[in-house]
């Protein structure tokens, strides 16, 4: 696996967002017509999940993060040198939305901006580029290197509804992390690695350059197991993700606390992408993670892609005043395959209460999620 | 690793009466095979056997029977190794 090592960097604060629409169980049982789904999302450790309705970006619930955060960090908006953003549902097919952010927040023009294409593995990938920025930038100024990461998707409008593999499952949400210098911060160990062979496991086919959007292509058309959906939503094969995270994953954990020098023992709390109910239980009892040690947050919000680790850091740690000193154990896999395990020792840092984005006003669109009742 | 009964965890996998599940049970007529519990079967099997499956390799198993002895033959072949 590739190890990359980041002295001087700390991890100032993190705060997520959710949508103000919720889809439950009901509306499963409702719309495939079975009683199943009740039992489905048990296992699978969701009955309802938010998701944001036609027009909300991931870039809009980024910034409802970011605002947040940098409310309560206090930093001044000139200092931020970078703003990096991870998803795969952009504003555009171009420009980069992470320009678009740089503008949105008031930062500065002295401020370099890019986004980074990944979905499960996200999260820590985003972590080890904006924390070798960081490195990158300080030049032993406590004032130097400030680095905003944005990690979002709405995922969801790659679901077809229809699809009883991914629809009971996904949900969206948004994340923005800050770092900064510090010398004395603990080192940050990742430990990253890719099999491009699992390619047609998990993935969006068309609406890309290998396959573009014709009329064809959004006509959903029964497929396996009676799955409606269209070659531009998403396909997952539930046993393929599955056996693939039961190869790798337990190897990426172990490789990252090995090149951490850390025990599974001395480890505060493991986060892992939040894939699904099943899988997370079965990882943990591989791994031998103590119960209140590794964090499951899936109910009310879903596999929120990309943004379901620092969804559940904030589901698991947020409070007002300076967060506690944790070692922590990141884990973020699936499509690509992808896969990434990062150690990181947090301390003080400002963890707002999770952010719930307000869909602006406007007219109802048809078949759109119910409001959350307040 | 002492040998687990396959066909033990089977009933026990698919909430089945005990005894129900034998070497000859075809896999996908099992009442309540779904893609749930294969993903199931699959941790079933990493978590019994210590083997990580591809799941061709259950698609390709028609009865229990039949992935029993692929099993015992990748078991076989890790130990030899």
């Amino acid at each position: 696996m590739a190890i990359v090592r980041v002295e001087n960097v700390r991890m100032a604060g993190l705060a997520s967002s959710v949508p103000d629409f919720v889809r439950t169980v009901d509306d499963d049982v409702e719309r495939f017509q079975s009683e199943d789904f009740r039992k489905i999302g048990e296992s699978i450790g969701v009955t309802s999940r938010r998701i944001a309705p036609e027009g909300v970006c991931s870039s809009d619930l980024c910034v409802a993060a970011a605002e947040r955060l940098l409310d309560e960090l206090d930093w001044d908006r000139d200092s931020i040198q970078a703003v990096l953003f991870v998803t795969q549902t952009p504003d555009y097919p171009a420009p980069a939305t992470a320009c678009t952010l740089q503008s949105r927040l008031g930062l500065s023009t002295n401020c370099a901006a890019m986004d980074i294409n990944l979905g499960c593995s996200g999260y820590v990938y985003g972590l080890a580029t904006a924390a070798q920025f960081v490195q990158g930038m300080a030049g032993g100024n406590e004032n130097g290197g400030r680095v905003l990461l944005l990690v979002g998707d709405t995922i969801t409008h790659f679901v077809s509804p229809d699809d009883r593999a991914t629809a009971p499952l996904f949900g969206d949400a948004g994340s923005a992390t800050a770092l900064e210098f510090s010398s004395a911060a603990e080192p940050i160990v990742f430990s990253l690695g890719t099999d491009g062979r699992g390619l047609n496991h998990l993935i969006v086919p068309a609406g890309g350059a290998r396959q573009p959007r014709t009329d064809a292509t959004g006509i959903r058309t029964s497929r396996e197991s009676g799955n409606i959906r269209s070659d531009e939503d998403m396909y997952m094969n539930g046993a393929e993700v599955f056996s693939f995270a039961l190869q790798e994953v337990p190897k990426m954990v172990r490789s990252t606390l090995a090149e951490a020098d850390w025990t599974i023992d001395e480890v505060d709390g493991v986060v892992m992408h939040q894939s699904n109910g099943i899988m997370l239980k079965h990882l943990r009892k591989r791994l031998k993670v103590d119960e209140e040690n590794f964090v499951i947050a899936l109910e009310g919000y879903g596999n929120a892609s990309c943004a379901s680790i620092p969804l559940a850091m904030t589901h698991q740690w947020a409070r007002s005043g300076p967060s506690e000193k944790r070692k922590l154990v990141l884990a973020g896999f699936g499509l690509g395959w992808s896969w990434g395990g990062a150690a990181i020792t947090c301390e003080k840092m400002v963890m707002p209460e999770l952010v719930i984005y307000e869909t602006p006003q406007r007219e109802e669109a048809v078949d759109q999620p119910s409001k959350e009742a307040a | 690793m002492a040998q687990p009964d396959f066909c033990e965890l089977l009933d026990e996998l698919f909430e089945l009466d005990p005894g129900t599940a034998t070497g000859a049970t075809v896999l996908k007529e099992i009442p309540s095979w779904s893609s749930l519990t294969f993903v199931g079967l699959i941790a079933m099997i990493d978590e019994e056997y210590g083997i990580a499956l591809s799941p061709g390799v259950i698609m390709s198993s028609e009865t229990a029977g039949d992935l029993e002895r692929k099993l015992q033959e990748m078991l076989t072949a890790s130990e030899a190794a």
